[in-house]
């Protein structure tokens, strides 16, 4: 059976396939973007047609028969290209995230392509009959149950969120970018030196293919594990910090406190003696003086302590700390609202972390060339979840000019460009968590985040 | 006749905020009466809880019942009297309690920080809160009623004016609803079917992620592939829904 071009093409459109789906499945797998079957079928349609075409034209051009394997190198590095297109222009990730993800799940579809391969009788000659079935059994059935079996191991092994979290430090970023660009190299080139010493007595590639997988796969996971221990000392010391500004402000109240005890009896004394003189004017004058200096001195210190303390869950307390001290050397006044005693919150800490230091951050940015600085957070404790709510003055020419959408696209700021990459991850947060429901609006001059955690039913 | 509730915990504020009250209804002849003045909110939930009609409320923030602050209070009768006027009588003039508004619909707050000028700025400050809620009786009367979208979540109702609402948007396979408003958007569970019945017909489904008020749409894109609300925000249109959706715009302008 004479293998034409169309037979060729023929052939190649099931292979790709599996193929196809199987690297667009380990794509949205690492991304950990939520399963959309419309996008998966765009994706996935796409790149049959694309990849069918090109490895038909490539093998009818002989590629496969140059030396070095180059034509083998060739084909990688266009199957990763097309992958890393298809992320960056269906998925809206930035170039560098589609590099790694689009190269790394090409990878190891590749790999596992190959590794399959094992099964490949020597000399199988897929222009003849038999060799067509086996050829289609190997590439329809072993092929995809590896790969599947790869996807779920990955699952389970919870690497997607290895990969996420080193993909937020840039010399990780950097590093998997050149693993990534040099696995076609790693995995043809012992393949070639072997092959001139051993004279091909055996297949080196599957083995070596599935080795260059593990070791991969491992070293991911080493790298990103020990960036977590990392990540958790850093987190302590951050804590520390935390814990000192706390005792620090804790040690001014005790002062306030104390200056207070020292002059109350004075102050008692002088009202004292105005009541007996009946001096009624006076008397009023100074009671109104003394509850206006202890509302704003001590009494407001004492209320401020009464809602940090109201925030029972130690990590929210340290990004409030932590906000408030630096809207303290800001010279903004927050008034901090925590009604009722928040304990537990069902949702991942650092997620949520990472919201509210976002619209905290927005709002700082806005109010802090106001000439009057404030801001209002309230945390309020609610039957059905927990309420964010974050609110600060806008200046009237922003409030009136600015459409609100227009905060969410990517890299829009008012203070100028690419400074608005936080509120399109924070977009991209509430997307992937279903119980998170934002709303945000600009009414009488207020600009208001709300941000409520659902409690999971 | 509408009933007047009181609670506040400072026997001598209460008295006095309780003369306020009845001196400015004889003084105007509003059709009100005091209903209740207590220090104890439990009364004014059963008192409430008897005749649920719509009143004015005046409680203050912070109560000294353990289970029950003025908020609470609020969003408690907020179950029997869904449009009644709930304000607030506070001593601390900068708390950020004002982003309560939203959650149980508040009339006004009422500051009395000052010791000397306490009976001054209640005065002041109950009798605009009656002559508000006199004149807004009166607007509702004469212009009918502005039609609102209400809200309900398990913690607070919101009534959000259907002119306002430009148009509805869901992810597929989400419960999680997002109304955009000419002022912002706001999220909440719900079901995208349910919400096309329940609200008039000029807010049209066209597309499954989609609901759109057409009085809101500026234009439609040439090939009918989305469409541009009037803030500038688009919309998808499904494709078997293009003609339709041109036509329902073209009747609905006409």
């Amino acid at each position: 059976m004479e293998l034409t071009l169309l037979n060729n093409f023929l052939i190649n459109i099931p292979m790709s396939a599996i193929m196809d789906t199987l690297t667009v499945l380990t794509c949205f797998l690492l991304l950990g973007e939520k399963w959309g079957l419309k996008k998966s079928f765009k994706m996935i349609g796409t790149m049959i047609v694309v990849t069918s075409i090109y490895t038909t034209i490539l093998y009818q051009c002989g590629f496969s028969k140059l030396p070095f394997y180059i034509g083998e190198i060739l084909t990688l590095y266009i199957y990763m290209l097309v992958v890393i297109v298809q992320i960056r222009h269906f998925l809206k990730y930035d170039s560098g995230t589609s590099v790694i993800i689009g190269g790394l799940s090409a990878f190891i579809q590749y790999n596992v392509s190959v590794v399959a391969g094992i099964f490949e009788p020597f000399g199988m000659n897929i222009a003849t009959k038999s060799g067509i079935c086996l050829y289609l059994i190997i590439y329809m059935v072993v092929f995809p149950l590896f790969g599947f079996g790869i996807i779920l191991l990955m699952k389970k092994l919870r690497f997607p969120s290895f990969i996420q979290h080193m993909l937020t430090v840039k010399r990780n970023r950097k590093l998997l970018g050149w693993i990534v660009g040099s696995f076609p190299l790693l995995l043809y080139v012992p393949e070639y030196l072997f092959e001139r010493y051993k004279e091909q007595l055996w297949n080196i590639l599957s083995p070596l293919a599935a080795l260059l997988l593990l070791v991969i796969l491992g070293l991911c996971g080493y790298i990103a594990s020990s960036e977590i221990r990392q990540e958790k000392i850093r987190e302590q010391e951050r804590l520390l910090v935390q814990q000192n500004i706390y005792i620090r402000n804790m040690e001014e109240m005790q002062k306030e406190v104390r200056a207070f005890r020292h002059d109350y009896k004075n102050i008692l004394a002088g009202l004292y003696l105005h009541a007996q003189e009946n001096d009624k004017d006076e008397l009023l004058a100074q009671l109104s003086h003394l509850t206006d200096t202890f509302d704003k001195g001590l009494g407001h210190c004492i209320w401020e302590y009464n809602q940090l303390a109201n925030i029972q869950v130690t990590e929210l307390k340290g990004l409030i700390l932590i906000k408030l001290f630096r809207m303290q050397e800001l010279g903004i006044i927050c008034h901090l609202e925590v009604p009722y005693p928040l304990t537990a919150i069902d949702f991942d800490l650092t997620i949520l972390n990472r919201c509210l230091g976002i619209l905290i951050d927005n709002a700082i940015e806005e109010v802090q060339n106001h000439e009057k600085p404030e801001m209002d957070i309230l945390i309020n404790v609610q039957s059905d979840g927990v309420l964010f709510v974050i609110r600060n003055e806008v200046c009237n020419d922003i409030g009136e000019n600015m459409q609100i959408f227009d905060i969410w696209k990517e890299g829009y700021s008012t203070k100028g460009n690419n400074r608005g990459m936080g509120l399109a991850s924070y977009k991209r947060i509430l997307e992937q968590n279903e119980n998170l429901l934002s709303s945000t609006y600009c009414e009488k001059g207020f600009f208001t985040q709300e941000l409520k955690v659902m409690k999971k039913c | 006749m509408l009933p007047i509730y009181i609670c506040e915990d400072e026997k001598e504020i209460l008295e006095l905020e309780a003369d306020i009250v009845k001196q400015h209804i004889m003084i105007h002849n509003y059709d009100m009466q005091l209903a209740l003045a207590t220090s104890n909110p439990e009364e004014i939930v059963s008192a409430v809880k008897k005749h649920p009609v719509r009143g004015i409320y005046f409680f203050d923030v912070d109560l000294k019942n353990k289970q029950m602050d003025g908020f609470l209070l609020g969003k408690e009768i907020r179950k029997y009297d869904t449009y009644g006027f709930i304000s607030y009588v506070t001593s601390f003039r900068e708390l950020a309690y004002k982003t309560f508004e939203h959650h149980i619909e508040v009339l006004d707050y009422i500051v009395k920080d000052s010791p000397d000028g306490i009976e001054s700025e209640l005065t002041k400050g109950i009798g605009c809160c009656i002559d508000t809620v006199v004149s807004r009786m009166e607007a509702e009367r004469t212009v009918s009623e502005r039609a609102c979208f209400t809200l309900h979540s398990h913690d607070c109702v919101r009534h959000i004016p259907l002119d306002e609402i430009l148009f509805f948007e869901t992810t597929s396979g989400s419960h999680k609803i997002t109304l955009h408003t000419i002022f912002g958007h706001l999220d909440f569970i719900g079901q995208m079917r349910e919400l096309t019945q329940s609200l008039p017909e000029y807010f049209f489904r066209c597309h499954r992620g989609y609901l759109v008020n057409l009085n809101q749409v500026k234009e439609v894109n040439r090939r009918g592939c989305y469409i541009v609300m009037k803030n500038g925000e688009s919309c998808l249109v499904s494709r078997n829904l293009r003609t339709e959706t041109v036509k329902r715009l073209e009747n609905h302008i006409l």
